[in-house]
């Protein structure tokens, strides 16, 4: 076939993108992307308006003078230890990063008693899960950046779960700093896993190299969008590249109701972007959706509640999903109009999971744990507000 | 954002997300970036959502943050990056191309995106928005920020590069 005319590249193209089949529309992490971005800005706009008001105090007291040289920042440091095999808690790597410590481990974040759910966790929190099998694309295995961390500005963190023969890592920092990372062994839930990783500066990570089990240097260099404080990706979550592809691990309803003659439910689906609540409202779920994503944590003592707002056509409808003490038997919900309801908690992917709906204009005042014999777990009163 | 024009928004992006894949895909020659531009393309138009719904031509306006997020991404990418992603094969419907061997048609599809990959930004681009989007010079030219003359020039310098493209006269030859 040859391209010696306008037309027949015309059909080739047409061919070749137009047949190309195509996931629906990322309605939710196109919104997150933008929420995000929002709040991005509106920090920059917060911190530049906080140096233009501390300059001007500065002036203030000081009055006009010689400028001065401002005192140098310490320059970012990074250090990376790397047990001989994983410690008892599942370590695989630990350091500092700018004087702050850190930890990443492969831990289960199942609740006692149920189905197994590795991930690894930073800190003991965070947690990302591990893939059953590899993802397609990468030579290397599946990665996963959390993008700078709120708690930690200027830190991101990385894990990589290698291949099998996949060996001798070498990651270059965008600050110019080269580790050299060590796969160690780790077996959680029964599974072996080969892990490595390690903290970076706000610069990022430009390449990660190693040597395939065929001996060929086989290397992947980061989207610099996952490390630029401009771009939409959401921080505080990780990204496990590529992500778009792996489906989810577990999946499952953990409520439903009504709400002033509207019909919803309430789906939790663990996998690559975290611990994911959506609300359907409606029947089919045809008079709207709404969902968040948050890090997959180790299972609560009390409960971890999302606020999930939905702009109904009545007014604004707040869920409050999340994962419960494993000992929870039921819930009751105190309500701001003086109902009280009682719940029964539900388990997705080997974690207990409970979900309160509220209306337009009430509010959900209290939230009561109860385990199998009636004693009270625990109880909420200061619950999380929707943004 | 209200919730009238997040509905509206929301419409928008159903609609277009399909063509802006597959713009995306034609520009970088990868899935897995083309969505990923595609949703950034989409995060900006929602951003600036006011603007972009009430501006003369709203799709131009997303594809041109497209192109621009395309390009940016192209001055920063490392050659371990091109190597890192493979476009996955598609599926084939031989119906559709006349009862063609599926098996060569996934080969030529690979080999014509190979030959797009082997352009500069720019002249893929020009490419990709005249022949598979359809678009006059004009409007090339518009989301481009370049004259219509620069997009004929371009133009006539990809075709001449696609038709000595190796992965284009390699598979001529067979």
């Amino acid at each position: 076939m040859k391209l010696t005319d306008e037309a027949e590249l015309r059909r080739r193209l047409h061919q070749e993108l137009d047949l190309a089949e195509l996931p629906p529309a990322p309605v939710d992490a196109v919104f997150r992307r933008y929420r995000v971005a929002r709040a991005r800005r509106l920090a920059a706009i917060t911190s530049g308006v906080a140096v233009v008001a501390a300059a001007l105090g500065v002036l203030a007291v000081h009055g006009p003078g010689p400028a001065k040289v401002p005192a140098g920042r310490p320059q970012p440091s990074t250090t990376l230890n790397q047990p001989n095999r994983a410690d008892s808690g599942g370590v695989f790597a630990s350091g500092t990063i700018n004087g702050a410590k850190w930890w990443l481990a492969a831990v289960n974040l199942a609740d006692p008693g149920y189905r197994c759910l590795p991930a690894v966790v930073l800190d003991g929190h965070s947690g990302d899960l591990l893939q059953p099998g590899f993802l397609p694309g990468l030579a290397l295995g599946n990665i996963a950046f959390l993008a700078v961390n709120p708690g930690r500005p200027g830190i991101g963190f990385a894990f990589l779960q290698l291949r099998p023969g996949v060996t001798g890592l070498i990651a270059d920092l965008g600050d110019g700093t080269r580790l050299g990372l060590r796969p160690i062994a780790v077996t959680v839930c029964g599974q072996r896993f080969r892990l490595a990783g390690f903290g970076y500066p706000r610069q990022g990570v430009t390449e990660i190299t190693a040597r395939s089990a065929q001996g060929r240097q086989i290397g992947y260099a980061p989207l610099a969008g996952i490390f630029n404080p401009d771009s939409p990706f959401q921080y505080g979550s990780w990204i496990n590249v590529p992500g778009g592809v792996a489906g989810p691990i577990a999946s499952g309803y953990i409520g439903s109701g009504r709400i002033g003659g509207t019909s919803w439910r309430m789906l939790v689906t663990l996998g690559p972007d975290g611990e994911c609540f959506s609300a359907q409202v409606g029947p089919t779920g045809g008079l709207g959706a709404a969902s968040v994503c948050v890090p997959v944590d180790v299972p609560p003592l009390g409960v971890s509640l999302v606020p999930l707002p939905f702009a109904s056509p009545t007014g604004v409808l707040i869920w409050y999903p999340g994962a419960v003490n494993a000992r929870t038997a039921y819930l009751l919900a105190r309500l701001s109009n003086g109902t009280a309801t009682r719940l029964a908690p539900a388990v997705v992917g080997g974690r207990k999971y409970a979900v309160v709906g509220v209306g337009a204009g009430v509010k959900l005042t209290r939230l009561t744990l109860y385990d199998a014999s009636g004693r009270v777990l625990a109880e909420v009163t200061s619950i999380p507000q929707a943004q | 954002m209200n919730a009238q024009d997040r509905e509206q928004f929301r419409e928008f992006m159903v609609s277009r997300w399909p063509d802006l894949v597959r713009l995306a895909y034609g520009l970088t020659g990868d899935r897995w970036l083309a969505e990923d531009l595609a949703q950034t393309a989409l995060a900006g138009a929602c951003a600036a959502w006011w603007r972009v719904s009430r501006a003369e031509d709203p799709d131009a306006y997303v594809r041109r943050i497209l192109i621009n997020a395309s390009h940016r991404r192209f001055r920063r990418r490392r050659p371990a990056e091109q190597t890192g992603t493979l476009p996955q094969a598609r599926s084939t419907d031989p119906a559709a191309d006349h009862g063609a061997d599926p098996a060569a048609l996934a080969d030529q599809r690979s080999d014509l995106i190979t030959a797009l990959r082997g352009l500069p930004p720019r002249q893929r681009a020009v490419i990709v928005l005249r022949y598979w989007g359809d678009l006059s010079d004009a409007q090339v030219s518009a989301l481009l920020g370049c004259s219509e003359g620069t997009v004929r020039s371009q133009t006539w310098r990809a075709l001449a590069k696609l038709r000595v493209s190796p992965a284009l006269v390699d598979e001529d030859s067979q």
